[in-house]
């Protein structure tokens, strides 16, 4: 069914390269964003684990709270407050670390690289200048910086011409491949990767993604990659957690959740890509409905209302998160009362 | 840069068909408004053999065709005739009044371009908080009271009121009194005790070795300065705020923050010239305008430059003088547009001509 984009898909590598040194704990995160009507709950109850050296692939729905995730690990949420939670990198509690220590770690500790489509570079601003700029918050400037720059555009592919000139006078593949060295240059242990190839044309989009994949190897990043492209999750992800109205649905290895998709959420998510070969998938498939009000969000399944399996079960309670076992024994959640032993008789007659 | 000195040249080769269509619109509108002819309007008393003396020696008579090239070859030559008013060469006037004009400009651009960029980057940066409420009230007070008013507000606090409060301490009454006196340009007395090189008081007093009368100069210009000055920050502040909003807001702030760069940087380095740099344009036109004279703030606090010189003539119906004001504000707007234009090509390198 998904093999047009297995086919692309890198072999999972032995498990134990990853999955043992956690690099950032999200612990039963609620972030919400305060309204005149009430709370709009974008962050619900999310647990989430990165391990060291792994890509993570964060996907869902524009909405889902997917950005908003990634701005809360790096404290830059504009309007949202967390309600309750903890979020550990390498034992530091971000949460409840003071703004002005939270400043230091943003660079050289965790960073995130943007979508370059609009004004992500300072338009006032010569490229190199960002650079130095950059490089000056958090290091003494010496040759070896120059250096730094001067490699990382080379890996890159940026000619160091261009230093000189303006944001504006640079494509939107440059100004993203520039966007990239910038977060670089500091040598960061975790990327928040947003959406970083979305605005680009595909061919630019592959060029990008495989020095994207390549460097990820090379500087051994943990990257959190944020997304609503399935295709770009199966190229680049080891893991997927797949994001609906705040919550994670469904969180697992990435050739798993290809094949074997357990949330039904996720599953017509898959259903959904296009598949030119194939006649029946060639028009475009939708989930019926749309999400939920996030506004005060019932204490049920975020899905039920768009589940075709849902039962007066979804309606009544919220399910918890599941454990599944797959023999290449990555860890596997779902949040769904399909695989809950206690309700699973429930929806024995689908 | 080769493209930014074609621009500058092209700029400047355009004025000249820009100034000159403007004079036209001054030459025709005074001709056509009521009491154009001033003959008719000067004084009831006058016997038709002296209007028509008055209006042949203006060449009223001819036909306008034939005025209007006159007019446009007497301007190019920069004879704008002589005034009712004071029987004197007009050019000769404009040339005194200009300088006074251009010192109040001057001076109140320096204190009301800084304030205003600061007040508009505070208040865009605390958006909704206590700070931009009160720089809000501030600017819209200030720019919603006619100036004429403030002048005579600031007159009434610091050269009188508030120099009564130290009415026991004689040291300090005198102090007060000398910073803020409530007219004029300079004490009486004072204008004929320097050369008069340039008719800039502030550059001929120094040029004259009379440091006293250039502090004297100076603390005649801070009232009226601080009024224009006040203004004109309003102005700037709200462009700057609504500017600085919308900056915040761009995702190179965002991704600046998330590069760990500092909260101050960001806002009044990244986000703040951002902000104002597209209000050149504004700061320039602001500048043109007072440089065409601050009528209500010459006349509030007396000053002999272009505005009361404009306001004197006008009320006399002083035809010719009002005309030779009107064809310097057009050269002066024109030029300093340029300027301004100039100067906004080269801080923003988005702006390519």
């Amino acid at each position: 069914m998904t093999s047009s984009i297995l086919s692309s898909a890198r072999k999972t590598q032995s498990n134990d390269r990853y999955y043992n040194k956690a690099l950032l704990e999200i612990k039963n995160l609620i972030v919400e964003y305060p309204v005149k009507e009430g709370n709009v709950r974008a962050i619900d109850d999310v647990s989430l684990t990165l391990y060291r050296g792994e890509v993570l692939g964060l996907v869902g729905e524009s909405g889902c709270g997917k950005s908003s995730l990634g701005f809360t690990i790096l404290k830059l949420l504009k309007g949202g407050v967390i309600r309750s939670g903890e979020i550990s990198f390498n034992d530091i509690n971000l949460v409840t670390i003071p703004e002005g220590e939270m400043q230091l770690l943003r660079g050289p500790e965790l960073s995130m690289i943007f979508q370059a489509s609009q004004n992500a570079l300072n338009p006032l601003q010569k490229v190199l200048n960002h650079f130095i700029d950059t490089l000056k918050t958090h290091y003494r400037w010496n040759d070896e910086s120059w250096q730094k720059i001067l490699e990382l555009l080379n890996r890159l592919e940026i000619p160091e011409s261009r230093l000189e000139d303006y944001p504006f006078q640079f494509s939107g593949g440059m100004q993203q491949r520039i966007v990239i060295a910038l977060t670089l240059i500091l040598n960061p242990k975790l990327i928040i990767a947003d959406e970083p190839t979305t605005a680009l044309d595909v061919l630019v989009q592959a060029r990008l993604l495989e020095i994207l994949k390549e460097i990820i190897k090379e500087y051994d990043l943990t990257v959190l990659y944020i997304t609503h492209d399935l295709g770009i999750v199966a190229e680049i992800t080891n893991r997927v957690a797949i994001m609906y109205a705040g919550q994670i649905l469904e969180i697992g290895d990435t050739q798993t959740i290809f094949q074997n998709a357990a949330h039904p959420y996720t599953r017509a998510l898959i259903e959904a890509i296009p598949n030119v070969k194939d006649e029946e998938k060639k028009l475009l498939s939708f989930i019926p409905g749309h999400p939920p009000d996030l506004r005060n969000p019932p204490l049920i399944c975020c899905f039920a209302d768009r589940c075709s399996y849902s039962q007066d079960i979804c309606h009544s309670k919220k399910p918890q998160s599941i454990n599944l076992n797959f023999e290449n024994g990555v860890q596997h959640k779902v949040k769904c009362f399909i695989y809950d032993d206690r309700y699973g008789h429930l929806f024995d007659q689908k | 840069m080769g493209s930014l000195t074609r621009f500058v040249i092209t700029r400047i080769a355009l004025l000249i068909p820009m100034i000159w269509l403007l004079v036209t619109i001054v030459f025709f509108l005074l001709r056509v408004l009521p009491g154009a002819n001033p003959a008719l309007v000067m004084n009831p008393k006058l016997t038709n053999e002296q209007v028509e003396l008055i209006s042949e020696s203006l060449g009223l008579e001819r036909p306008l065709i034939e005025q209007y090239f006159d007019f446009l070859i007497k301007t190019i030559t920069f004879d704008l005739g002589v005034s009712y008013r004071t029987n004197i060469d007009i050019a000769t006037e404009l040339g005194l009044a200009f300088g006074p004009t251009l010192m109040l400009s001057v001076f109140g651009v320096l204190i009301g371009v800084p304030l205003g960029i600061v007040m508009g980057g505070v208040a865009g940066a605390h958006r909704e908080r206590y700070l931009d409420h009160i720089i809000r009230l501030f600017t819209i007070g200030i720019y919603s009271i006619p100036i004429f008013l403030v002048g005579i507000f600031m007159q009434m606090f610091f050269s009188y009121f508030i120099p009564d409060i130290f009415r026991g301490n004689p040291t300090i009454y005198a102090i007060l009194k000398e910073i803020f006196p409530p007219v004029s340009l300079m004490d009486a007395g004072n204008t004929g005790e320097f050369n008069h090189y340039t008719e800039i008081w502030l550059i001929d007093t120094i040029l004259s070795f009379r440091l006293d009368l250039t502090l004297d100069l100076l603390t005649h210009l801070l009232m009226p300065s601080l009024a224009l000055g006040m203004l004109i920050a309003g102005v700037i502040a709200r462009q700057v705020r609504t500017n600085m909003i919308y900056h915040l807001e761009q995702e190179y702030v965002h991704f600046a923050r998330a590069r760990g760069i500092p909260e101050n940087v960001v806002k009044y380095r990244y986000a703040l010239k951002n902000s104002v740099v597209p209000t050149i344009g504004l700061i320039s036109l602001q500048f043109a305008l007072l440089l065409a004279g601050a009528i209500l703030t010459e006349t509030t606090f007396n000053i002999p430059g272009l505005g009361r010189f404009l306001f004197q003539s006008l009320q006399e119906k002083d035809f010719p003088a009002v005309q030779g004001v009107m064809v310097l504000f057009v050269i002066i707007v024109s030029i300093v547009s340029v300027i301004g234009d100039v100067l906004y090509a080269l801080l923003d390198p988005r702006i390519t001509y």
